[in-house]
């Protein structure tokens, strides 16, 4: 361009009036709309596997191949899976067991082996990764970005066309509606997108800032850690950032869940009326009740404290469904690891007037216990049922003393002999025969005697809820 | 089943008919009614003019509000004075106003006598000043020598429509409905007696009404129905049974029954694997801890062969409520002999009767804090594997999500306010009244195994993030 003073004046001008708004997207040009296809579509991808599931009204389980949505959140081929049937199927719970042959069909066609690596139980996001070569060409994946949006903002997401389509995906805008802090935070959109869940949501510039899922506070669903619980619905559409993802993506809940930390308590979170009753800053972790054995007991931990830093770093926990950021941060330390809890003490029996004194708690984390996901399992076609141990969560949720022995049915197949028999899923058998069963191998041992002495029938003594009750279960040999 | 009958009445009339000399035969009206119509005919006369509509006004506790609720149900008077049985569910322990609408449809007040949740029948009465007269009222038959196929009509207000009579037969004399069955307020149902199954129809607002034989006779109060995909499925209590449960009503304005805690489970396909093979015995399933047959040596897979001097015997779900029976019926407090069965041999223990208490408890709405608390009952105790019954249970909160409410749910058990024990419903009471007008209050709450704190500010309302 010519030296022209004049339009340079009205360049210059036009800038100074337009300000910082106009780096704010109201528009995506076809060009800049391609290349975020470019660039995030390639990430999505089709994990498939193998779950048994139970034949209805034959009485035995087939092998069925299962489909689902991924995308791959990290260059060493970690895919992130949301939607809740999937993941039951990979976590082989529920009626779809025994997850295997996991794969993960890029865009480009290759199709690499996967390994289950496991999935959180609070938020239903599951973690599988890619375990053979990719070959020549890197394995696409796209970084979720923490970078705050602004009202009006419109941004883009990718997501997957019905098989057969060509090309494999297609692109979705919404606005932000609102950018919600309480009761969790999430982002709001303005315009659905069916079809959408679990695809990553970019803004005009191609910055990975969230991943589509459903409102967490929808539905009437309260308490702690059922804000993710659903992402794989789509009543009205939000975005989960992330800032909420990224632990999990950093550090992803492991199956062999003894290699991470574990602290031992229950929590609540200290929200901003507790804060204001006691006129304290509002954010931390009340210690609700101590796991018998937790190392937090050894350090000198009781009920009622309130965690306020977690190694020198505010822990900023306002909310219970934010508790699981807490946990992620307390399970990133290995078993033997030292924590330094700053703790606020009441002092006395809490009442509005208490009075707080500040204390230091350093914890040697344990193994964490394992959880339901990662249970052993001993799979019984003569009895048509799958059982579990116990774990620390049932124990818990079930408010089992911390000596109960027995095992818990996972999985009832339907007209099976145990099913006629009227075992249901949830049972704790706690004797055969009158045989004590303490454990699995304790199980086990007893479909060995079964299959020795092809008895007309075997009678379990189960828990169930509340009651117990004896349970005949006729064999056909 | 009716044709025959009708042809032998046909017959009878057409004979009487003939035997009048020399008149030749026009049918008669009378002809075309048959016995059974005759029959029903009579039965309603006698029992028609005793019907009740039933329509009580509760006041109901939820989320620390006092809500007025209208119900609808029927009744059947039993004497001269006005004495009415209906369904415990109908009018329930909130019913502080009660309306009756008589068969002559003169509008009659009435009052609470008492109630069984546990055989959902209640006693109530009308209202001497408001009604001028005597009392129409229905006699009570026996409910032991039914049989099925004896024909039935039922009496009520089926969806308010009052008066109304349905017809059919007994379907079953000793239906089993499970012994965990909850009565719309949570209350334990079903342990002590069986049910009448009819295909009269029964509907809601039947509740209360009266299941009548041929005679004229109350044979059963209707009081459940089948679901809503079901047909002809009614249900109604044994007259025996009501008739126990009134005269201690009106003795005692309640039922009083004993309890040893013990869980019965049918016989029936056990019997070899307990090398059991007697028609008597009732099978332990289950014994709830510090309970008195826990106390007395009893163990779970023991069986049951004697309670006192009563043989017990449930082989069948059938048979499980008369053995409960039979230990309700037994005084409270007292050492009873008991016999049992247990791996192979006999052995004799002793139990000492404990009092059942009621399965859900009294509710006090906290209205300042936005909530409902009801005292806790060993049933609750046992429901939630609670240690033991200190503290209240929050039964309903107020339905403004998002609030500092959100903190607390139903179930929590409340066990301190500001630093004070709460023990009991009682307790929580003397502190509500104590903090009234106070800005702020700090609940401790037990959720299962935690330790819970939430803040209230009654005046101010939560505070968000500034």
């Amino acid at each position: 361009m010519r030296n022209n003073p004049p339009s340079l004046i009205i360049a210059g001008l036009l800038l100074l009036f337009a300000g910082p708004d106009a780096a704010l997207a109201q528009e995506i040009s076809p060009r800049a709309a391609e290349a975020i296809y470019n660039k995030t579509a390639p990430a999505l991808v089709t994990v498939q596997f193998v779950a048994r599931v139970p034949v209805a009204r034959f009485g035995s389980m087939r092998d069925v191949e299962h489909k689902t949505t991924g995308l791959i959140v990290r260059k060493d081929g970690l895919v992130l899976v949301a939607g809740s049937r999937a993941v039951d199927g990979l976590l082989g719970v529920g009626d779809l067991a025994s997850p295997r042959n996991i794969a993960v069909k890029l865009a480009d066609g290759r199709l690499l082996d996967a390994e289950f690596v496991g999935a959180d139980e609070d938020t239903l996001l599951s973690f599988v990764k890619i375990t053979s070569d990719p070959g020549d060409s890197a394995i696409p994946w796209v970084e979720f970005v923490d970078r705050p949006v602004r009202l009006g903002e419109l941004l883009v997401s990718v997501a997957e066309q019905p098989d057969g389509y060509v090309p494999r995906h297609k692109l979705g805008f919404s606005r932000v509606a609102a950018v919600v802090e309480r009761p969790s935070r999430f982002i709001q959109l303005a315009d659905p997108m069916p079809g959408f869940t679990g695809s990553p949501v970019c803004t005009a510039d191609g910055k990975v800032i969230g991943l589509l899922g459903r409102d967490p506070t929808a539905a009437g669903i309260g308490g702690a850690g059922s804000s993710f619980a659903a992402l794989a619905l789509e009543l009205s559409p939000v975005a989960i950032p992330s800032a909420r993802l990224l632990p999990f993506i950093e550090s992803p809940p492991q199956t062999a869940e003894q290699e991470r930390g574990f602290l031992g308590i229950q929590m609540q979170a200290f929200g901003p009326e507790l804060a204001r009753l006691w006129g304290l800053e509002p954010g931390g972790i009340v210690v609700s009740y101590l796991v018998p054995g937790s190392p937090a007991i050894d350090a000198g931990v009781k009920e009622g404290d309130i965690i306020t830093h977690l190694d020198g770093v505010r822990v900023d926990i306002t909310e219970d469904d934010e508790i699981v950021i807490f946990q992620h941060a307390v399970r990133r330390h290995p078993p033997g690891a030292t924590v330094h809890l700053t703790v606020m003490r009441p002092l006395g029996e809490p009442d509005p007037a208490t009075v707080f004194e500040e204390v230091a708690a350093d914890v040697t984390l344990t193994h964490t216990p394992r959880s339901r996901l990662a249970a052993a399992t001993v799979e019984s076609p003569v009895l048509g049922c799958t059982v579990r141990e116990i774990t620390l969560g049932d124990r818990l949720e079930r408010r089992l003393p911390a000596d109960t022995k027995g095992v818990l049915v996972a999985l009832v197949v339907p007209a099976g002999p145990a099913s006629i028999g009227r075992l249901g899923a949830g049972d704790l058998i706690q004797r055969a025969d009158g045989e004590p069963i303490d454990d699995l191998a304790a199980f086990e041992a007893h479909l060995e005697r079964l299959k020795a002495r092809k008895p007309a029938e075997t009678v379990f003594f189960v828990q169930r809820g509340t009651d117990t009750a004896f349970v005949q279960i006729k064999l056909e040999w | 089943m009716r044709k025959p009958v009708v042809y032998a009445a046909v017959a009878v009339c057409l004979a009487a008919g003939a035997a009048v000399p020399g008149r030749s035969a026009p049918v008669a009206p009378a002809v075309r009614e048959s016995v059974l119509q005759q029959q029903i005919l009579e039965a309603q006369s006698r029992v028609l003019p005793a019907l009740v509509h039933v329509q009580p006004i509760s006041e109901v506790s939820t989320g620390g509000q006092t809500r007025r609720e209208t119900g609808v149900g029927s009744g059947v008077i039993i004497d001269a004075a006005g004495t009415i049985v209906t369904n415990y569910h109908v009018v329930g322990k909130e019913a502080t106003r009660i309306f009756c609408t008589l068969a002559s449809k003169e509008r009659v007040g009435a009052d609470l006598i008492g109630g069984d949740p546990y055989t959902d029948i209640a006693v109530i009465r009308l209202k001497a000043d408001d009604l001028k007269h005597d009392a129409p009222y229905a006699v009570l038959g026996r409910s032991a020598d039914l049989q099925e196929g004896e024909f039935v009509i039922a009496l009520g207000s089926p969806m308010s429509l009052s008066r109304s009579i349905t017809h059919g037969i007994i379907s079953c004399r000793d239906r089993f409905l499970g012994v965990d069955g909850r009565l719309p307020g949570g209350e334990q149902t079903g342990n002590f007696n069986t049910w009448i199954q009819t295909d009269a129809a029964i509907n809601f607002g039947n509740s209360g009404g009266p299941l009548v034989n041929l005679q004229g006779e109350v044979i059963g109060i209707n009081s459940r129905r089948g679901s809503v995909f079901a047909d002809n499925l009614g249900f109604a209590i044994p007259i025996d049974v009501v008739r126990e449960v009134v005269d201690q009503i009106l003795r005692d304005g309640r039922v009083v029954r004993s309890t040893i805690g013990i869980d019965l489970q049918p016989l029936q396909e056990l019997e070899d694997f307990f090398g059991f093979d007697a028609p008597a015995g009732a099978l332990i399933a289950g014994i709830a801890p510090n309970s008195p047959a826990e106390r007395g040596g009893l163990r779970v897979g023991d069986i049951l062969l004697r309670f006192g001097g009563t043989e017990t015997a449930a082989r069948y779900a059938e048979q499980i409520p008369a053995v409960y029976k039979t230990i309700a019926d037994t005084p409270v407090g007292e050492t009873v002999a008991v016999e049992a069965y247990r791996l192979g041999q006999r052995v004799s223990l002793e139990v000492v009767t404990q009092e059942l208490g009621e399965s859900v408890g009294e509710e006090f709405g906290a209205a300042d804090w936005g909530f409902t608390v009801r005292a806790i009952t060993e049933q609750d105790a046992r429901d939630r594997r609670l240690e033991d019954r200190t503290g209240v249970l929050v039964s309903s909160k107020s339905a403004e999500e998002r609030s500092q409410l959100r903190w607390l749910s139903p179930g929590d058990v409340i066990r301190a306010i500001n630093g004070e024990d709460v023990a009991s419903l009682e307790r929580f009471r003397e502190i509500y009244a104590d903090l009234s007008g106070s800005a702020a209050v700090l609940l401790k709450i037990r959720r299962a195994s935690m330790t819970r704190f939430v803040a209230l500010y009654p005046e101010t309302g939560a505070p968000h993030a500034e």
